[in-house]
């Protein structure tokens, strides 16, 4: 178990830079996630820390050791990949054991420590299989077996769950969380799915272009997000936008664009005038997109039984003043004002 | 599904293969079979009409002919130590062109050139180097110091075969690079990286997982390979002729059939060329677990 | 009818060409030999025949080496291919080839049959049919270097064992004076026909038989024969260089023409190309008849004459027989002589004042010509080439070492009785 600091770490491959300067600490026993849209450089990050890939600027310290230019079996990490990686050729108990095998340890150890890490992940019985005869969600738990078994001081895991479908991937997602607390290792996740980020993470890191543009709990980057990129990225469905002039009485100090959550907004009888376009049920809760009348789409969530008027029916929008958020023209949030 | 689709699309598998198995029979059957009657009657090339039947004495024959012996012991050593060696340069070179290295799509492309060469324009290519008076080669050995005076490579006994071995590399290890290649492309880079990530020593990464992940394609390549090396006929015959040192026992066959005129021996040695090569195909395919599916 | 018709025009030559040219230009199909000057001379011969005869000639290279040639032949013949009408023989093909030939005495005069050879002749008959028509003699001989024999004060050699001492005398010398690639004898050792030759040589010169003797017994296991190859497998490595293994005729004229051996086997072409403008050896070459076993005994050239036929399935075998005639006949072998000396089958030509100012060896040649050994194609008919083949493999592996010569010629012995038991020749 570790902690883990980058400090200014650097990624580039010929002229493009894919990290540029990343700092950040992750203390020993966090769950962290790594978010960001695709080619952010999320991804890079991890393996960056994994040893997969070299820094070119930078440093790595785990458990408070230089690691930057160790070979990846010597920094004490186990990675998850997004294609599992299993041997497809070695039985799930040989894929297991296989890393302890190559570094000498007896046999009946080997096996004992196998059959308790796949107790632990429920897979005691498929022991004797092969790979391909494994569901996906069954392949994720050898992957993550394999990892477990070297009792690693961290754990990384590339987006472990985009090839399972959705039943499997919440399963998994609760079977990560329990692990981690059982466990009490620090664990690096990468996701594209915010979902996944807001349920695992004691903090996300979000990234875009080789940079972190915030890190925080979920709740701190719902309720306060440093900018307009971390306020469309987090939170489903995202928030709505429009310019500051458009919305006349709502505007803040500084503020050239302002933004609501869905969950905010009200239908009422006075307010931002709009027109109702359409209507999702979704059974628990009812999705309603509104257009305003400069042409924006707005998206509105209503309760399950909620009264809601028939399509092109004007409607009128309101929302309490604090669940405005304003963005300058930089896209930096505005602090709202005290009133 | 109900009973009379399964027969109907039965009858379609037969119509989809009916071209195939017409073919076969013309192109496969027939010539083999018409080889098989032949070898059972004592026809000969200048009067081919006029034979009579003389059992399996032919097959006798062969193999009571000690050149028989002798071009079957050549073929084999020909065939094991030219694909031994086609095989681990084949990997090696793969595994290097799998690099991302500078230049590799030329190298890609230009490694296949003597793989592009006819065989007979190689083996003449060879013939005019390996010149015991006139040859490039010697001239290189002897201006490095490695020998003083020309060696007669297709003359020497010791060094006959093994001429023809290494011309037989230098033509076909591309067609093994080629196969392996494509095998290795085909195994996860991931799962590479896990091991790697695992601390697993490059050498077993290399033992342990692409070998074992490479084996359909290292088999398919051997068993092409080990198929032509048995039936080797135009790279011996160029570089040796008739020389007892290299013949095969195509060679063999085709003496008998075409010197000697003699067709029902001459079919009977293609005959045991077939039996052969289909042996070594069958316990290849078997060793090498071909009929069974990849892994991954 | 055309049968009896081109009979009756057979009574005068002349005749017979105009009525050819007169009947519509038939276009008939010669194969010549492929080497470079010998395919020269022998299409410019056909050209000239076509322009005189109004007939059109079409002409195909024989496969580089007459061991290829052989089954092409026999492919062609056996589908009854009206593609092949005149063909150049090797006088060893003729028993093989018998029954798919024309007999030549049905369209060629006597008179002019008999200005060949006699030998000739009959090495081109079989059972009384003549099929090949002989075109030019030839034999194995010896070229040396006049030069270096006088230098070192040499005789020419009249015994194997003297031709082995002279050439180490002379190697050794030339080799310390500062040509280290120079070597003592060159032949033609390879695994092919032509080794067949070579050995029937060594053996025929002393006193060893032709493998099989006139009456058919396999004769090859006798101390004679064992000696002399013994003798040849051990210039092997000595004065001739380990690659007459794998000589042929023209890759140990090679060597022999770049100045590098004392002595040649060879066939009476290499007279031709040493004494050519752009020789290096012009001046410098002798030639004399192959040594013998033991002084006093008889030398024994390889009979290598060539012979013309025509195939019995031709579509114009007038104009075929035509062809032939011109290609063989006096005039064509005269100039055949003197531009490349090629050896005439037509005895006049050897007391022909220009011909012998031209070739002034072929006095010499003609005695070589009468001792001339015959393989024994003539017994073995069509088996011939699985005894030669049985009888090159035997000595080549003798000369490469791998066997000694007592055990590979009694192998051979029971080889050859084997394929006499198959064949029954």
């Amino acid at each position: 178990m570790a902690s883990v600091t980058l400090t200014g770490a650097q990624k580039r491959f010929g002229n493009v830079t894919v990290i540029s300067g990343v700092d950040l600490q992750i203390a020993d026993g966090e769950f962290v996630v790594f978010v960001g849209p695709s080619g952010c450089g999320k991804s890079t990050l991890l393996r960056m820390i994994a040893g997969l890939e070299d820094f070119s600027g930078g440093s790595l310290q785990i458990g408070g050791k230089h690691m930057e230019d160790v070979m990846a079996s010597k920094r004490g990490v186990a990675m998850v990949f997004q294609s599992y990686a299993l041997y497809p050729h070695m039985t799930v108990a040989r894929n297991i054991g296989f890393a302890l095998e190559t570094n000498g340890m007896p046999r009946a150890e080997i096996a004992r420590k196998t059959r308790e890490v796949a107790e632990l992940l429920k897979i005691g019985k498929l022991l004797d299989r092969k790979p391909r005869e494994l569901s996906g969600g069954q392949r994720q738990r050898v992957a993550i077996g394999r990892a477990l078994v070297r009792s690693p001081d961290v754990f990384l895991f590339d987006e472990p769950l985009s090839n399972l479908d959705a039943d499997l991937r919440t399963e998994m997602r609760a079977e990560i969380a329990r692990l981690h607390k059982e466990l009490g290792v620090t664990m690096i996740y990468v996701t594209h799915d915010q979902v996944e980020a807001m349920t695992l993470a004691d903090r996300i890191v979000v990234l875009r272009e080789g940079r972190i543009e915030q890190v925080g709990t979920p709740a701190e980057l719902y309720a306060h997000p440093a900018n307009e990129f971390v306020a469309s990225f987090i939170g489903s469905p995202r928030m709505n936008f429009a310019a500051a002039a458009d919305v006349p009485g709502r505007g803040m100090g500084g503020a050239v664009k302002l933004g609501v959550r869905p969950e905010a907004i009200l239908l009422s009888s006075s307010g931002l005038a709009a027109t109702l376009e359409r209507v999702e049920d979704l059974g628990h809760e009812q999705l309603i997109y509104v257009r305003l009348e400069n042409g924006r789409l707005w998206t509105l969530r209503a309760a399950k039984d909620a009264d809601v008027p028939q399509p092109g029916a004007p409607i009128f929008l309101d929302w309490p003043d604090a669940a405005t958020y304003g963005f300058d023209a930089a896209g930096r949030a505005v602090q709202r004002s005290a009133a | 599904m109900s009973r009379v689709l399964a027969r109907r699309e039965r009858r379609a598998a037969w119509l989809f293969l009916a071209p195939a198995i017409v073919v076969l029979l013309l192109v496969a059957a027939w010539p083999l079979s018409k080889t098989f009657y032949l070898s059972l009657t004592d026809a000969n090339f200048g009067n081919p009409d006029q034979y009579g039947f003389v059992g399996l004495r032919n097959y006798a024959d062969v193999l009571d002919d000690r050149l028989w012996w002798k071009s079957l012991s050549n073929t084999l050593f020909f065939t094991v130590a030219s694909v031994g060696i086609e095989t681990v340069l084949g990997i090696a070179i793969a595994l290097l062109l799998n690099q991302a290295i500078p230049g590799r799509g030329m190298l890609r492309a230009s490694i296949l050139i003597p793989w592009a060469i006819p065989v007979v324009v190689s083996a003449k290519i060879w013939e005019w180097m390996l010149h015991d008076q006139f040859g490039v080669i010697n001239a290189v050995l002897i201006h490095l110091g490695v020998i003083e005076r020309g060696l007669a490579w297709m003359a020497e006994p010791g060094l006959a075969l093994w001429v023809i071995v290494f011309v037989d590399v230098w033509i076909t290890t591309p067609f093994m690079v080629l196969l392996i290649l494509a095998g290795l492309q085909m195994i996860s880079k991931e799962v590479l990286e896990a091991a790697y990530v695992d601390g697993v020593p490059a050498w077993r990464r290399f033992i342990s997982i692409t070998l074992p992940l490479l084996r359909p394609s290292i088999g398919v390549a051997v068993l092409f390979r080990t198929l032509d090396a048995l039936r080797m006929f135009d790279l011996s015959y160029v570089l040796g002729g008739n020389s007892q040192k290299t013949m095969t026992v195509s060679i063999y066959a085709r003496n008998q059939l075409v010197s000697f005129q003699q067709m029902g021996l001459g079919s009977a040695a293609s005959t045991w060329v077939f039996f052969l090569v289909a042996l070594a195909a069958i316990l290849l395919i078997g060793l090498l677990k071909l009929h069974k599916p990849a892994e991954g | 009818m055309i049968h009896s018709k081109f009979k009756t025009s057979l009574l005068c030559g002349s005749v017979a060409v105009a009525m050819a040219s007169a009947a519509g230009a038939d276009t008939v199909s010669l194969f010549c030999s492929a080497s470079g000057a010998e395919y020269q001379l022998c299409s410019d011969a056909a050209t000239a025949w076509a322009k005189d005869t109004g007939n059109e000639v079409k002409i195909n290279k024989m496969p580089a080496s007459w061991d290829e040639a052989l089954p092409l032949y026999q492919q062609l013949l056996s589908a009854k291919s009206p593609d092949i009408d005149v063909m150049l023989l090797d006088v060893v093909w003729v028993g093989m080839l018998k029954d798919q030939l024309l007999d030549l005495n049905t369209v060629v005069p006597a008179e002019e049959i008999a200005q060949h050879f006699a030998s000739t002749v009959a090495a081109g008959s079989v059972d009384g049919k003549l099929v090949g028509m002989p075109w030019y003699a030839d034999t194995g001989l010896m070229f040396y270097r006049k030069d270096l024999l006088e230098k070192y004060g040499k005789p020419v050699p009249k015994t194997w064992a003297e031709m082995t001492d002279t050439a180490k005398v002379i190697m050794e010398g030339e080799r310390a004076a500062g040509n280290p690639d120079m070597w003592g004898y060159v032949w033609q050792g390879k695994s092919y026909e032509g080794l067949s030759c070579d050995a029937i040589e060594w053996l025929a010169s002393s006193n060893g038989g032709t493998i099989v003797d006139a009456a058919g017994a396999v004769t090859v296991n006798n101390a004679d024969a064992i000696k002399a190859v013994d003798l040849a497998a051990s210039w092997v490595d000595t004065i001739s260089p380990k690659g007459v293994l794998d000589y042929d005729e023209e890759s140990s004229r090679g060597v022999f023409e770049t100045g590098n051996s004392v002595f040649h086997r060879n066939w009476s072409y290499v007279w031709g190309t040493s004494q050519g403008a752009d020789s290096k050896l012009k001046g410098l070459v002798g030639v004399t008849a192959l040594p013998s076993g033991s002084a006093g005994g008889p030398s024994a050239g390889c009979m290598g004459t060539a012979h013309m036929g025509v195939s019995k399935y031709s579509a114009h075998p007038e104009a075929a027989a035509s062809l032939l005639r011109f290609m063989t006949g006096l005039s064509e072998q005269k100039r055949r002589t003197i531009d490349a000396a090629y050896n005439p089958t037509i005895a006049t030509l050897y007391e022909d004042a220009e011909v012998l100012a031209a070739v002034p060896f072929l006095g010499d040649a003609r005695a070589a010509f009468d001792q001339a050994v015959s393989r024994p194609s003539s017994v073995t008919l069509g088996d011939y080439n699985q005894v030669s083949s049985a009888f090159y493999q035997a000595v080549h592996s003798v000369l490469a070492g791998e066997t000694t010569a007592t055990d590979a010629m009694s192998l051979l012995q029971a080889d050859l009785e084997k394929i006499k038991a198959r064949g029954g020749w």
